[in-house]
């Protein structure tokens, strides 16, 4: 899942990246990328693509926090938003895989989940080191056969478990507990004395 | 340096020729569409050159309204909505490539070849529209969308009749909001680049719509509207 050419903008990567046009060419070029690396061959729908990019922006804006102090966190939330979207209005389709591909491998076992997945994490990545110079250190998860199969099956149930399981991906603690609410540092801060205060005595 | 472009510039003569060349492009296309039926009862000897007669006409309408725009016509369009300074000429220029963008999204909503446009009323309107003081460029525009949509420039008879169905003047508001948000966004590099950003400021309204056609009564509301729709084109 290598990032390279992502960064196509002369302005901030956070801000090219909320132009339909960079999105775009973005994705363009993880599906050249994906395809090379892979073998597969995808299909891509851009009107879908479009409509992909307007809710997501529309999600983003939603829940745009106020706070400096929740930019970095935002980044990884509003990745996870891309993937929620991107696995529900499902703008790619696999149109061939190499013959004898081993399944158990997720770019095979999902090719258009591994390439909304790859997009993701590289657009996430990209923002945090470019920008926030943090560097993004994927988990084992995301090469692990039985986390793609719990992935697929519990995002078509509810594609809000994307933005959680994104977070795995990416080596950050999910929040698996309504993933499509941004807890800004202060109302997590909150919810960990709630937690703490209602901890029943053991003795 | 910007290599000139190959087509001279919009003169008063040429903008109402290519609004009668619409007409003719429109005409044959129609005519071709009724008579089709009758061309199949035609002998054969006669039905080829009757209908090579109605495609040549059809060629050279189409090929005399399109194609004349460049980047620099495009950017001269651009600086017109951002209120800078103008005079007819510039004027004039930015409706050609209004009457561009409009032929192009109109093919893309598949609206009937009968929706023109006319250049002449456009340039009016932007002529008669100066520059206001202290006005954001996507106010101008929102006023300007305003102006030409009330203007009659767009209809089966520009500047004769103004009536279109509700689902008409519903492609053609998304359609005059995507040329608006083309024109307001950051330019593109390439005539083949701005071709695409047209297409993309079109899928943007399209996914919008609804939002772009509450907005489209009042000129506060689409200027914030075109505001943020060109700054994520």
């Amino acid at each position: 899942m290598s990032s390279q050419d992502l960064s196509l903008a002369d302005q901030p990567l956070h801000k090219a990246a909320q132009r339909l046009r960079w999105f775009l060419g973005a994705f363009e070029g993880q599906v050249a990328r994906t395809e090379e690396e892979t073998g597969n061959r995808y299909a891509v729908d851009e009107d879908k693509l479009a409509a992909v990019f307007v809710d997501w922006l529309k999600a983003f804006n939603a829940q745009k926090p106020a706070s400096s102090d929740d930019k970095v966190a935002y980044v990884g939330f509003a990745a996870g938003l891309m993937l929620r979207t991107l696995v529900s209005q499902k703008p790619v389709a696999v149109e061939a895989s190499p013959e004898g591909a081993d399944q158990s491998n997720p770019a095979y076992f999902w090719p258009e989940g591994y390439l909304y997945v790859a997009f993701c994490l590289n657009v996430r990545g990209l923002v945090l080191e470019n920008e926030f110079h943090e560097i993004q250190h994927p988990g084992d998860a995301l090469t692990d056969p039985r986390t793609w199969w719990s992935f697929r099956e519990n995002v078509a149930n509810d594609p809000s478990l994307a933005i959680a399981f994104l977070d795995l991906f990416a080596g950050d603690a999910p929040e698996w507990e309504m993933p499509q609410i941004f807890r800004t540092g202060r109302v997590r801060a909150i919810a960990e004395r709630f937690f703490e205060a209602r901890e029943i005595p053991q003795d | 340096m910007r290599p000139p472009s190959p087509f001279p510039p919009a003169t008063a003569f040429q903008m109402p020729l290519r609004d009668a060349m619409r007409g003719v492009a429109t005409l044959a296309d129609l005519t071709e569409d009724m008579l089709e039926p009758v061309a199949n009862l035609l002998p054969e000897p006669l039905r080829r050159p009757f209908e090579g007669a109605l495609k040549a006409l059809d060629d050279a309408g189409h090929r005399f309204i399109s194609g004349a725009i460049g980047m620099a016509e495009i950017s001269v369009a651009s600086d017109v909505l951002m209120g800078k300074e103008g005079d007819g000429a510039r004027a004039e220029t930015c409706a050609m490539v209004l009457a561009f963008a409009w032929e192009r999204v109109r093919q893309a909503c598949d609206l009937p070849h009968h929706q023109m446009v006319s250049e002449t009323i456009l340039a009016a309107q932007l002529s008669g529209a100066p520059a206001i003081a202290g006005e954001t460029a996507a106010e101008r525009a929102a006023n300007l969308l305003s102006a030409i949509r009330t203007s009659g420039a767009i209809g089966r008879a520009p500047g004769v009749t103004r009536h279109h169905s509700p689902e008409e003047q519903r492609e053609i508001d998304t359609a005059l909001v995507a040329a608006m948000v083309w024109l307001l966004a950051i330019r593109g590099e390439t005539l083949e680049e701005e071709e695409r950003l047209l297409d993309l400021a079109l899928a943007l309204s399209r996914a919008l719509q609804a939002d772009v056609l509450t907005a489209v009564e009042e000129p506060g509301q689409l200027a914030r509207q075109l505001q943020q729709l060109s700054a994520h084109l």
